[in-house]
């Protein structure tokens, strides 16, 4: 099958999330916006819109910026959004929602310093692993400070306390050390470890205990712990094939908790049907195979496991919250790559999704240039015109085994 | 030295087996999504309905009450209720200011109301549909409208006893409107409503399970003109005899319709008459005095033991049980006829005459004329009455009992067994609703309950003559009817003090009981006043029962009375005996002497022989 290159595929796929992330938000959002008395049923479309525009800016930015200056900036990114997690916690700074303090600023304008550390953790984790993980390496070099750094981390986050954020964070690290080549059993190790305490984290906490109990039969739980996966089931329900149509359905008319963030997907389910949560599902599965061919494509080390982990934030995120809204794991607050309310979140994943694109960039030029001799450009649009499909098929299948092996030395050759 | 990462390519089969894990988790993704939106979907969905929804009742227009005629007597109009969520008014002031002219309420109220975050509150009730509209068609956040109706009585309080009324939910609580409330309230509609957890109702979510069935309409009995004639010529009266409580009831003798029930009472300081709490006719329990003496001379004539021509012996006082019984005036040993026995009002001749027909029989017949039994109007809080069988009688009953001192009566009653006199011995139990009227407009005849004879015909006839003498020239000459042959009896009784033993002094219930026209009788009348003054409250009643009897007589164009020609030697006022001899107070007496004086001298009205 000939896929369309990645550095395609990447905006198209954004673009459509992002699109329907602001409709579902105008379509799922107006009743809360006057409940929560916002003054306007616009509220939250608006906001959403213009979170949708600083995305793309921060996309845009996130493109242009090279990748080798983000990878000095590490320690900047890294120090400063632990800094910001410690402001989260002191009184004065953080604002609390619903139980936990998870955001920072006054008024109207407040953000996330944990969506911040997703950003600043992936790429600071990524230069860590390609710096000294290996599998002719000892496991202990790189895993140390890895380990170290995120139980840190994790920690600060898990103060507020936010347990989705610290299971994304905690996510991208193993993937990135599975990718880096660390020895297995010591990885394995380490996850043995991480998952006991998670486990004593999940059932330390009574609401978390509940919730996790209650999400194996929620409607035990119907008006208790279970009250939100049942809605969600509910709302899911009665989206049926087709869906209830926009803005009908009753799931946000207060019956759905976080019916615009964390259940946006129960809302799409139930005002498009399965038809529409199938494409939202599908565009997200998609982008995080896409993710898997621009790291796999990359041609160096770091931007590989930078977009191998940008790729293990989208994938993950999309598998927690889906997986909620589903029923199938417990509820811990994770947003909706792209979909979600919410500007942090959106905003960061935006500008990961800026430097995979770079890096998909890089990596199909990597390949053009090893194929094409230096002039790809303009062949590889040829063949992509061209008349034999087949032909041109086979051909790129040859190409691309020669880049892979080829592609590193050159881009790193080329970039000094 | 510094690690370097100068090794491009990720390990394959390490990113192969994070591929396939994610690949695996995006399948099990697809799969419960098909379970739960196509397998399973409709058990959840029917949780969702299950778990918000609400029935509410949309409002069935109350069927209306007419009168005989048609005319309207109460109908309901439909009504708006404005209303607000108040948690969604953003500016009450500006609200208030384009609400208030159109709720007809004042700016400054308004806004006071609308300020208060609480939620559901009424702003106007009752008001046009159409400001309602005017209303909603402002498209002000959080302002309501509903539909609501009102009770209206075109004719005021006419014959409000009786019609009754409506509570704010709009149900009957008193009167025909309480006993005909279920057909008359209809069936109302059902709407679905869904609601959001915070309480507020979906737009969407209107689901109409059922249209509201308006309510069947009622044809009354009554004559409103009528019914208003009676109230005023009773008013008048309670007025003019300073009687607090007064009751009034014409029926057609043949049919059992009830044309007319008043229920009046009035301030005796000030004379002002309103119609009364309760339906007096029906509801108010009473000694009815002599009136009651037509259960002593029904039952003795069907049995023949005396005809209306019987002497009977009447000694100045008898003595039964330690009680001494005597007429109103003392007199020594004088002979009646049986008629002059009833149309003096007799005490003495009528217990004379019970004790050959013995207590069993009496209790018998006054069981058989109704009393003590429910008259099948099944009026709201009508009483059957207080009749105590014979065998629990004291040894004075059968003095007091034949002079309607024991048995307590509705007026009702006494009506029933006056129009069964006048319709030849057959009781036509009464009735109040002529029709019911489906919202279509079908009539439907409410099943009559079966008459029934409680005295031969034979009788009926021989007592209608004697009670005509009563009129003539006994105790109720001033029920007379110009034109007409009128037949009736008196009654006054004590009323017996609440608060202790015996008797209030000068206190009486006054009764006037009697039907026309005597020849063809076709309307029956019962007048009752409470506390009038004097000593003879029959004579207080009687007036208003002419006056009344006089209008019904020209409403419903009854043909006037041939001149009578009364037969038999022994039918003659005189002589007068003891009724001559008046002492103050005797006023029936002396109205009987100056009519029949009136009557010789102007050659008008009843000729007598």
């Amino acid at each position: 099958m000939k896929a369309i290159p990645p550095s395609r595929a990447l905006p198209l796929c954004v673009v459509m999330l992002l699109a329907g992330g602001v409709i579902m938000s105008l379509a799922s959002s107006p009743y809360m916006a006057v409940v929560l008395d916002h003054h306007s049923v616009w509220y939250f479309f608006l906001r959403q819109s213009a979170w949708s525009v600083l995305g793309i800016v921060a996309f845009l930015v996130a493109a242009w910026v090279k990748t080798e200056r983000l990878r000095k900036l590490r320690y900047v990114l890294f120090v400063g959004a632990i800094g910001l997690l410690v402001m989260v916690l002191l009184p004065g700074f953080g604002k609390s929602m619903s139980g936990s303090a998870r955001w920072i600023g006054t008024g109207s304008i407040s953000i996330q310093p944990s969506e911040v550390m997703k950003l600043a953790w992936v790429i600071f984790a990524a230069d860590l692993t390609a710096r000294r993980a290996g599998s002719d390496r000892p496991a202990k070099e790189a895993l140390f400070p890895v380990v170290g750094l995120l139980t840190l981390t994790g920690g600060l986050i898990m103060l507020q306390p936010d347990l989705g954020t610290t299971m994304v964070i905690v996510g991208i690290t193993f993937v990135l050390l599975l990718g880096s080549g660390v020895r297995g059993r010591a990885v394995a190790g380490t996850a043995a470890g991480f998952m006991a305490a998670g486990a004593v984290l999940a059932v330390a906490a009574p609401y978390r205990r509940e919730r996790l109990l209650s999400f194996l039969h929620p409607f035990s739980h119907a008006q208790t712990a279970g009250y939100q996966v049942a809605q969600s089931l509910i709302s899911l329900g009665t989206g049926h094939t087709v869906g209830v149509g926009f803005g009908q359905g009753t799931a946000y008319w207060g019956f759905l908790p976080q019916a615009n963030t964390d259940f946006i997907f129960s809302t799409i389910g139930q005002q498009t049907g399965i038809v529409g949560a199938l494409v939202v599902l599908g565009l997200l599965a998609f982008l995080t195979w896409t993710g898997f061919r621009v790291a796999q494509a990359a041609p160096n080390r770091f931007e590989a496991l930078l977009a191998l982990g940008i790729t293990a934030w989208i994938g993950g995120e999309t598998i927690l919250n889906i997986g909620t809204s589903l029923g199938v794991l417990p509820v811990t607050g994770v947003p909706l790559p792209l979909i979600s309310y919410g500007g942090s979140a959106l905003v960061a994943t935006m500008a990961g999704l800026g430097i995979l694109y770079d890096i998909a960039v890089h990596g199909e030029r990597g390949l053009r240039t090893v194929a094409d001799g230096g002039s790809g450009r303009t062949r590889a649009g040829a063949a992509a015109k061209g008349t034999g499909r087949a032909d041109s098929g086979a051909r790129s299948g040859t190409r691309r085994k020669a880049a892979y092996a080829r592609s590193g030395a050159a881009v790193a050759g080329g970039s000094g | 030295m510094r690690p370097t990462d100068r090794t491009p390519a990720l390990p394959r089969r390490r990113i192969l087996v994070i591929k396939v894990g994610v690949a695996l988790a995006f399948l099990v993704l697809v799969a419960q999504l098909v379970y739960v939106q196509e397998v399973h979907s409709l058990a959840y969905a029917a949780r969702a309905s299950y778990e918000t929804t609400q029935i509410q009742p949309t409002p069935a227009l109350r069927g209306a009450i007419y009168d005989r005629e048609g005319r309207l007597l109460a109908v309901s109009v439909e009504r708006s209720e404005v209303y607000a969520d108040t948690n969604l008014v953003r500016d009450p002031a500006s609200y208030a200011a384009i609400l208030a002219p159109l709720l007809g309420t004042f700016e400054a109220a308004l806004t006071s109301q609308l300020s208060v975050k609480t939620g559901y509150t009424v702003l106007a009730r009752n008001i046009a549909v159409a400001n309602a509209q005017a209303v909603l068609s402002k498209g002000l956040a959080g302002i309501y409208a509903k539909p609501t109706t009102v009770r209206v009585y075109p004719a005021g309080d006419l014959a409000e006893p009786v019609i009754g009324s409506v509570n704010t939910n709009g149900l009957g609580y008193a009167g025909l409107e309480e006993q005909y409330n279920a057909p008359l309230s209809g069936r109302p509609g059902e709407t679905e409503v869904t609601y959001s957890p915070q309480g507020v109702p979906l737009p969407q979510g209107n689901r109409v399970v059922r249209s509201a069935q308006p309510g069947t309409g009622l044809e009354l009995t009554i004559d409103e003109p009528l019914q208003y004639a009676t109230e005023e010529a009773l008013a008048g009266q309670l007025r003019s005899q300073g009687a607090p409580q007064g009751s009034a009831i014409i029926m057609n003798v043949r049919t059992g319709a009830v044309l007319a029930m008043a229920n009046l009472v009035s301030n005796p300081a000030t004379g002002v008459v309103t119609e009364a709490p309760d339906n007096l006719a029906t509801n108010m329990v009473y000694e009815p005095g002599s009136v009651f003496k037509l259960v002593t001379f029904s039952a003795s004539l069907a049995d023949g033991i005396i005809t209306p021509d019987t002497p009977v012996t009447i000694p100045p006082y008898i003595d039964l049980g330690g009680w001494r019984f005597s007429d109103a005036e003392v007199h020594g040993v004088i002979r009646y006829t049986a008629t002059q026995v009833i149309a003096y009002s007799s005490n003495l001749g009528t217990i004379e005459i019970t004790g050959r027909l013995g207590a069993q029989r009496l209790a018998a017949q006054i069981s058989n004329l109704g009393f003590g039994r429910p008259t099948g109007l099944g009026f709201p809080g009508a009483s059957p009455g207080i009749a105590a069988p014979a065998s629990s009688w004291s040894a004075s009953a059968m003095g007091s009992t034949p002079i309607g001192e024991d048995t307590g009566v509705t007026l009702m009653q006494l009506t029933d067994l006056m129009a069964s006199v006048a319709n030849g011995g057959v009781m036509v139990p009464p009735r109040l609703v002529r029709a019911e009227i489906s919202p279509k407009g079908k009539l439907t005849r409410p099943a009559r309950l079966a008459s029934r004879r409680v005295m031969p015909a034979q009788a009926a006839q021989e007592l209608t003559g004697m009670l005509e003498r009563v009129v003539m020239y006994g105790t109720g000459v001033e029920a007379g009817v110009p034109g007409y042959n009128v037949a009736g009896k008196t009654g006054t009784s004590q009323i017996v003090n609440p608060n202790g033993p015996g008797f209030i002094p000068g206190a009486f219930w006054g009764t006037f009981c009697g039907f026309l026209p005597a020849g063809d009788p076709s309307l029956a009348a019962c007048v009752v006043l409470v506390r009038p003054r004097g000593d003879y409250g029959g004579s207080a009643a009687a007036p208003v029962f002419s006056e009344i009897m006089q209008y019904a007589a020209h409403l419903f164009a009854i043909p006037p009375s041939p001149p009578p020609v009364i037969t038999g030697g022994t039918s003659q006022p005189v002589p007068l005996g003891w009724q001559g001899i008046s002492a103050p107070g005797v006023n029936d007496s002396r109205a009987s002497l100056r009519q029949i004086v009136d009557q010789a001298v102007s050659g008008k009205g009843a000729r007598v022989d």
